[in-house]
């Protein structure tokens, strides 16, 4: 078994922070992490001198390689390094062609550059940032020999498909002076003979590459002192104080996406509190959906917050009174007011929003694509492009008429205001009718509308693991509800006397200053979430917790790695047996789970892939944590950092039975119950 | 059957003098017209067939029911003729709102 890292960065570049290269730390890694092949992969430059030294220093053995930034991503491209000359003039081109870190090389370019890319390993960034994709990926998919992740979850994941490139890990580290904590990302293979041949053949066959040397990819190593963890599910067991939650943390720093549930955290601690803020949680998560929801009721709001009816009554008034006045005045007219234009009422110009609709719609027609064929057969386009231009030339007819028309409008306004100015009759007051209707029209709309928006009804309903989070829309009851919905010291007692009739409420909301507009839609229905139960009734306080813990669990799925403190602190066993421990099981088969535990339940009815051992000792009055761990079915647990061992049994059963004694007085128990 | 029973005559010329039609069906001098009787006739227009005689200054001699007669004519003509629009305008009106909450 060969341990590889063909993913090393020993020269900072533009797309690197600064950094400086020390051989002795690459000396140490290479030491340290075992390793018995590296390749150097600088971005988009190969230091041939560099590469002469590292090779002649280095006892493992190193191929020459540069990482390529193609346009979708990064290519590892490593040589057997027969020709090292060679190789260098042809990176010297990369180098050449890319100058700056937004800077590429074509996928044409790269093959006019290196002639046969058969001739080289190439791996590129697969499950790991920046991809090569689409085009790129599949003009080089068949020099491809493997797929670099950067992650164990991925690996494992990619590793069972079998329709995706082998996965590989390695560091990707810049070799610098003062690097203190080595990388763990590297791979083994099962090759004999290192060449760049016999590495290429050796991923084509994924079962011959793995994450540990003797496990498969059952396990990887997580520290540097050798100690490995389970892919799947790990428990770790140990007595009070003995490091297990010291373990936790320290698996914490060595992954950078962890999703960690601490013990207790999940542990309702008032009641009254407990529920409104599990509540706004359970709210903010889904506010989105909500706001969706209401996103047209806003903005027909904000639309029917600009009416005034009492205005456009007035304005009614206002013509009639005048209209009435001038005609009293008929006889007392004076040559200003017997002027024509002193009685004439301005065009009305109509909205062309109509129109344009009408223009985007065909033309929506027109360029849509998905659905051609299906156009075609019942209308011919070059119909609908008539269509268009018909309407498109009405449409600019309308605007230059509306154009006089405007400019009408104020010239004979302007006559009329210097008209007024010199006679004493009245001039008639000018009305616009149409909007006045349809401002009622509105209002009508708007009371329909928001008195079915605030019946009862269901707005969602979503089952997670065997409880429903459901929204539901109601009318607000009492002033109070209304308060709770927005924000601020505000109160509603006056308008919420109108809530019955949409139109008025509204305008006893406009009426208090201190209400900002925004929230208008928010006081007109009640949203209320409610966490059911299996049995349809809402949540006990046990049970907010258990779906919190459920819902942790769930959202491991966006990390890498799960670290689960003591569940049992705060729940009982049928739940943790029931729920939790089949959706533990499930979310590590997808990815690395530790949890802590006392519990036999979780203990060992989850039956974890592997068992980790805490154990606190003090030599020389010094605090040492020691790990020891194995699978469930090995006699003995081994510590990796001295090779001592204890036994397996023992732990399980003082661990999880509190001890062999207890162990055995109650099975006597439950055999004379039983009996 | 004739013309006249056809259609609700809203705004006549009658005894050189111009007429709206009351709520009764009964006829009222131009002059004693409400904002309220013009808001229903308004909404009549919109919503029914109805005609209005056209305003003639020859044959309405009284000169008050003139002014009266030929700006509310020339209003509601102009809404009588924009009534398709009108249509148009208020089945658009919220039709995502409607659609989303009292259709579902």
């Amino acid at each position: 078994m060969k341990k590889i890292d063909l993913h090393i960065h020993t020269v900072s570049t533009i797309s690197d922070s600064d950094f400086i290269f020390s051989i002795d730390i690459l000396k140490e890694y290479i030491e340290k992490s075992k390793l018995d092949v590296i390749a150097i992969t600088n971005h988009n430059i190969f230091d041939l001198s560099q590469f002469k030294i590292i090779h002649s220093e280095i006892p493992v053995v190193t191929f020459p390689g540069i990482e390529i930034d193609l346009p979708t991503g990064h290519l590892l491209l490593i040589s057997d390094g027969k020709d090292l000359d060679a190789f260098n003039d042809k990176c010297k081109n990369v180098s050449d062609r890319i100058q700056s870190n937004t800077a590429s090389i074509s996928v044409e370019e790269l093959k006019s550059i290196f002639g046969n890319l058969s001739d080289y390993l190439l791996i590129p960034h697969y499950e790991k940032s920046p991809k090569v994709r689409n085009d790129d990926f599949i003009k080089l998919k068949d020099f491809f020999s493997a797929g670099e992740v950067d992650n164990i979850k991925k690996f494992v994941r990619t590793m069972k498909d079998e329709e995706k490139l082998c996965p590989v890990l390695f560091s990707d580290e810049r070799m610098k002076e003062g690097l203190e904590k080595f990388p763990l990302r590297q791979t083994y293979i099962d090759c004999g003979e290192i060449t760049l041949n016999a590495i290429k053949s050796t991923f084509k066959d994924r079962t011959k590459v793995f994450l540990s040397e003797n496990d498969g990819n059952e396990l990887f190593q997580v520290f540097n002192n050798g100690q490995h963890l389970s892919t799947g599910l790990n428990v770790i067991l140990g007595k009070r104080s003995s490091g297990k939650t010291y373990t936790l943390n320290q698996l914490e720093d060595s992954f950078s996406r962890v999703k960690y549930v601490r013990q207790f955290d999940l542990v309702q601690k008032d009641d009254e509190t407990d529920v409104k803020s599990f509540k706004s949680e359970v709210q903010r998560k889904r506010g989105l959906f909500v706001d969706k929801y209401l996103e047209s009721f806003r903005t027909m709001i904000d639309d029917i917050s600009q009416i005034d009816l009492i205005n456009d009554e007035k304005k009614l008034s206002s013509y009639l009174e005048s209209l009435l006045k001038s005609a009293d005045e008929v006889d007392r007219k004076d040559a200003f007011s017997k002027v024509k234009l002193f009685e004439e009422e301005e065009f009305t110009i109509s909205s062309s929003t109509g129109l344009e609709k009408l223009i985007d719609s065909v033309i929506y027609i027109i360029d849509n694509e998905e659905y051609k064929s299906t156009i075609e057969t019942h209308i011919e386009i070059d119909k609908l492009k008539s269509l268009a231009i018909d309407l498109i030339k009405k449409l600019w007819a309308k605007k230059e008429k509306d154009r006089n028309k405007h400019y009408i409008n104020s010239l004979v306004n302007d006559i009329k205001d210097n008209l007024k100015f010199r006679t004493s009759s009245t001039a008639i007051e000018s009305v616009d009718i149409f909007d006045t209707l349809l401002n009622k029209q509105r209002v009508k709309k708007f009371n329909t509308i928001t008195k079915a928006m605030q019946e009862d009804g269901i707005i969602f309903d979503e089952p997670i693991q065997g409880f429903r989070v459901v929204a539901k829309k109601l009318p607000f009851k009492y002033v109070g509800e209304i308060k709770e919905s927005i924000p601020g010291q505000l109160s509603f007692k006056d308008a919420f006397a109108k809530y019955n009739n949409p139109f008025e409420y509204l305008q006893l909301l406009k009426d208090n200053d201190k209400l900002d507009s925004s929230y208008y839609y928010k006081a007109f229905v009640r949203i209320q979430y409610m966490i059911l139960n299996k049995d349809g009734n809402e949540v006990s306080g046990g049970e907010r917790s258990e779906f919190r813990l459920l819902q942790e669990i769930k959202d491991a799925q966006n990390y890498d790695l799960l670290l689960l403190d003591e569940p049992e602190s705060s729940f009982d066993n049928k739940f943790l047996n029931s729920d939790v421990n089949s959706l533990i099981k499930s979310i590590s088969k997808e990815m690395p789970v530790v949890i802590v535990t006392h519990n036999n339940t979780v203990g060992l009815s989850i039956k974890p892939d592997y068992i980790l051992y805490t154990e606190k000792i003090y030599v020389d009055n010094k605090t040492i944590y020691k790990l020891f761990s194995g699978y469930p079915t090995d006699h003995e647990l081994v510590c990796c950092n001295d090779g001592t061992t204890v036994k397996n049994y023992d732990i399980l059963l003082n661990s999880l039975e509190a001890g062999y004694e207890a162990y055995e007085y109650r099975g006597g128990i439950y055999n004379d119950v039983k009996n | 059957m004739n013309i006249e029973e056809e259609y609700i005559m809203m705004l006549k010329i009658d005894k050189s003098q111009g007429w709206f039609q009351k709520l009764d069906g009964g006829y009222e001098e131009i002059d004693k017209i409400t904002k309220e009787d013009l808001l229903r006739i308004m909404e009549k227009i919109l919503d029914s067939d109805i005609e209005m005689e056209e305003y003639n200054e020859e044959k309405i001699k009284n000169q008050a029911h003139q002014v009266v007669y030929k700006s509310i004519y020339n209003n509601l003509k102009s809404l009588k003729d924009r009534k398709e629009e009108f249509k148009d305008n208020t089945e658009r009106l919220y039709h995502e709102q409607y659609n989303k909450y009292v259709a579902k």
